[in-house]
């Protein structure tokens, strides 16, 4: 995978909803978001949101193979109607190169003129799709008439009356819109001097929308009770005011019009205006937060697909990845008894490290034959599991050193603690795209002719690859610097001092059996800071581990959080969520030398 | 049985299709005749008696170097205009060629040369593997499959053609309105305004305003023999009653139908 290619590759958004449907692996995400409410998917990027936003098209549900396929499309009572968002909506802020900034009011209303005319296209398609797959026969006389009346009560360019017209007309409103925006730019200084003649200014898409929905309904009899739900995906990149309005449309009940929005899992907006999740808004949280497990089969589903995608036939994973002794569940006992893997693990470090040896002794476990007998099964889980992924990270990287280039100089007879199934399930925090990147990456050293381990060496350089195009995405993030006590943080150096003073905790400092590794963002953080650490949450680079319960988040303030997994083989930290601390004091407060980081103009 | 008429002149005779080679080059002997092409008067004899002997019904095309009309636009020149090549084209007239073929330009250019009745098509092809002409006059490599049907000694033509796009390869043709279309033809010998009429006719015989464009084209093939310019000029009158093609002609359209006017 290239840094360019990190996110791309595997994103259903340059995806059409059939080929979505190909390779998509049902979840109980999807579960909650099929209901016939308001539901709201919050993840971070690449977390499978739009797969899912996808999946609810009627040309997703009909091209998906899956023995759960024909129930599932007979449950979804709603006609979905998939809204990626645009960039340009965004008037005034990141398009049209600013152009616009020096028109607020105009800018809102192109901002509205954009929106509308991509839920109208959008519609559209939802209409093509229902004649396509519900109504039978079709009959295009309905369509003209259907057409006919869009063509009017959308104030569009006098077209051929069938849909496909009706969204090429839609198409020449962007470019008309985009020609008056070029007009306004060379002809006005202010709003005040902004004529606005052409109807279509003043479309509502969603009176527009419910209009042009009763209509179809009437005019091709459909089904009244069914509702329409508008799926509004990557809401975290649309403008305030839609994200404002969207949001607070959730409190509305009884009507035809369902929604079903996705974004970032903290919201831009303020608090007041969205609608507090219960019986007619569900909220899907689409990241393992505390110790959840949510996303271990999902994942294992998910690599099982591709190894059956490779080999043609089912393969076991463990057969190709390994197991990871640090994470299997598998070795129980046995790994801590006498001559076991753990076992020795633990008298290494013990010889060693005298916090280890004082932790054993206290707990009065023998360090020359820290086994336990299955009677004492307490002491099993409150102590050695607890401290077995810090006795094998002090054992391996104690001893390990990094040239200038930071390439490892000193080897053991182990490559990585980073390989195995159990790594692959749980580093990606859930994200199948970059569980199927990294798959894909591993893969591409399988022999397609044999089915065996690939080398413990080759899945670790993946991990570690992989981790270095994450911090690359990172550090190319627009915006993502700000100073702080005399000091500039890029985001990507925030993060690595983050990942340095846990690793230096962990692995280099004192035995302890419960050192920190997640952080809490304190008070002594500023509200700039905290805007690029919303960033690093979009981004998934960061992750919240103890959101609202059944609530929306719209701050960062006092929550915790972790470094990604994926981070792990970079900071060399382990793949386990330890003690908090302020994130304040996780930051070195040294003055850089000072740096140009902006070009003087 | 295909006939050489001195060095230059050559006739490809097969059984439905007689090709008249051409060598336009060939008085380039020295560097001031060089920069045009010439067909000799004796040569234009040799050919007009060899066609006298030869009157049948055959598919007839021309194969040579340089152009017989004019073609001075994107600043070409029009110094290098064939010698005679006006009387080559009353000759080709007189005896209902089907299609002039020339290069030289490297520019594709389709268009009926000049005549009181029946006018021979003249098509420039442009080039297949030049880079100077992508420079010159913006036009890319282009590869074009001609079809020619013949019945009754009128003869319909289609051109589809493919351009090539560095990094891509041939790709149907879509530079745009000014360059060559991916689809046109020849050989409609009526009037744009017959084709228009005949157009509101079938869409206002259509259960719906509009139709497919192949289900159009099935009822009016005429369509598919217009030459570049007579596709414009159709798709302009089209517009003038309220009837578009989507996309636009010259591209190929999948639909045609009238607008609906609130």
């Amino acid at each position: 995978m290239s840094t360019e290619s990190f996110h791309s590759t595997f994103n259903a958004r340059h995806l059409q909803p059939e080929e979505v449907a190909e390779t998509f692996i049902h979840n109980t995400d999807y579960e909650e978001l099929i209901q016939n409410n308001h539901t709201v998917l919050l993840g971070p990027r690449g977390c499978g949101k739009t797969t899912l936003m996808k999946m609810l098209t009627l040309p997703a549900l009909n091209s998906w193979n899956d023995q759960r396929a024909k129930s599932i499309r007979q449950q979804i009572s709603f006609n979905a109607v998939y809204i990626s968002t645009d960039i340009y909506w965004n008037a005034q802020k990141d398009s049209y190169n600013k152009q616009l900034s020096k028109f607020p009011l105009y800018s809102e209303i192109v901002s509205k003129v954009a929106v509308t005319t991509n839920v109208f296209f959008s519609l559209c398609e939802s209409f093509e799709n229902v004649i396509r797959y519900q109504i039978k026969p079709s009959n295009q006389k309905q369509e003209v008439e259907l057409a006919k009346n869009l063509i009017k009560e959308w104030k569009l360019i006098p077209t051929i009356p069938n849909l496909s017209m009706v969204k090429e007309a839609l198409k020449r409103r962007t470019d008309s819109l985009n020609q008056h925006i070029q007009k306004t730019v060379f002809n006005s200084s202010m709003d005040e001097d902004i004529k606005i003649t052409d109807e279509y200014f003043y479309l509502d898409f969603h009176s527009s929308t419910e209009a042009a929905i009763f209509t179809f309904e009437r005019i091709f009899k459909s089904d009244k009770n069914c509702k329409w739900a508008l799926c509004f995906d990557e809401l975290e990149l649309a403008p305030m005011w839609l994200q404002e309005r969207l949001f607070n449309s959730l409190r509305s009940r009884d009507q035809k019009i369902l929604y079903k929005l996705s974004s970032s899992p903290i919201l831009s907006i303020s608090s007041e205006l969205a609608a507090t999740p219960g019986n007619d808004l569900k909220l899907v949280k689409m990241w393992p937060y505390g110790n959840s497990n949510k996303y271990h089969d999902f994942s294992e589903t998910i690599v099982r697909s591709l190894l059956k995608k490779k080999f043609l036939k089912n393969v076991d994973p463990e057969i190709i990845f390994g197991s990871n002794p640090i994470l299997s569940k598998m070795h129980l006992q046995s790994d801590y008894e006498k001559g076991g893997q753990t076992w020795n693990e633990i008298i290494q470090l013990a010889k060693k490290d005298s916090g280890l040896m004082r932790l054993l002794k206290k707990e009065k476990i023998d360090p020359n034959n820290p086994s336990i007998s299955a009677s004492n099964k307490v002491k099993l889980d409150t102590v050695l599991r607890k401290i077995k992924p810090i006795v094998y990270f002090k054992n391996y990287y104690r001893n390990y050193k990094e040239d200038k280039q930071g390439r490892k100089i000193r080897s053991r007879k182990s490559s990585s603690l980073f390989y195995g199934k159990e790594v692959l399930y749980k580093i990606c925090d859930g994200n199948p795209r970059w569980l199927i990147g990294i798959v894909e990456s591993i893969l591409k050293k399988a022999d397609n002719s044999s089915i065996s381990k690939i080398s413990e060496a080759s899945q670790a350089r993946v991990f570690h690859e992989t981790a270095e195009q994450f911090n690359n995405i990172i550090k190319t993030i627009p915006s993502a610097i700000v100073e702080r006590k005399n000091k500039i943080y890029t985001l990507a150096g925030i993060l690595k001092e983050i990942g340095d003073y846990f690793f230096k905790e962990i692995v280099m400092g004192e035995f302890e059996m419960d050192p920190h590794s997640t952080f809490i963002i304190d008070d002594s953080i500023t509200d700039e800071f905290i805007g690029i650490l919303e960033k690093a949450v979009y981004q998934g680079a960061i992750v919240l581990i103890n959101p609202s319960e059944n609530a929306f988040d719209f701050n960062i303030r006092k929550k915790r959080f972790r470094l990604s997994y994926l981070f792990s083989p970079l900071y060399k930290i382990p793949l386990r969520t330890y003690a908090e601390i302020p994130l304040s004091k996780t930051l070195t407060e040294k003055e850089t030398i000072p740096t140009q980081t902006k070009l003087i103009l | 049985m295909s006939k050489f008429l001195g060095r230059w002149i050559y006739f490809l005779e097969q059984k439905n299709l007689r090709i008249l080679i051409i060598n336009s080059v060939y008085f380039h002997r020295r560097e001031n005749l060089a920069g045009y092409g010439k067909i000799g008067k004796g040569q234009l004899e040799s050919i007009e008696q060899y066609l006298s002997n030869h009157n049948d019904d055959k598919i007839k095309i021309v194969l040579c170097h340089h152009h017989i009309l004019p073609h001075e636009r994107l600043n070409l020149g029009a110094e290098d205009l064939m010698v005679n090549g006006n009387e080559l084209i009353d000759i080709l007239n007189r005896y209902f060629f089907d299609l002039v073929i020339h290069g030289h330009k490297h520019d594709p250019l389709l268009r009926y040369a000049p005549g009181s009745t029946f006018t021979v098509p003249v098509f420039s092809v442009g080039s297949f593997s030049a880079t100077t002409n992508t420079i010159i006059t913006g036009n890319r490599n282009h590869f074009h499959l001609i079809k020619i049907r013949k019945i009754k000694n009128i003869s319909k033509g289609n051109i589809q053609t493919w351009e090539f796009l560095p990094s891509r390869g041939w790709v149907p043709a879509d530079a745009g309105e000014n360059f060559f279309p991916v689809l046109t033809g020849f050989g409609y010998r009526g009037t744009i305004d017959t084709l228009v009429d005949k157009t509101e006719n079938i869409i206002n015989k259509s259960p719906t305003p509009f139709l497919d464009w192949k289900k159009f084209i099935q009822k009016l093939p005429d369509v598919q023999n217009l030459t570049p310019q007579g596709c414009l000029e159709f798709k302009n009158k089209l517009i003038s009653k309220n009837i578009i093609t989507h996309p636009e002609l010259p591209k190929c359209p999948i639909q045609i139908g009238r607008t609906h006017h609130p």
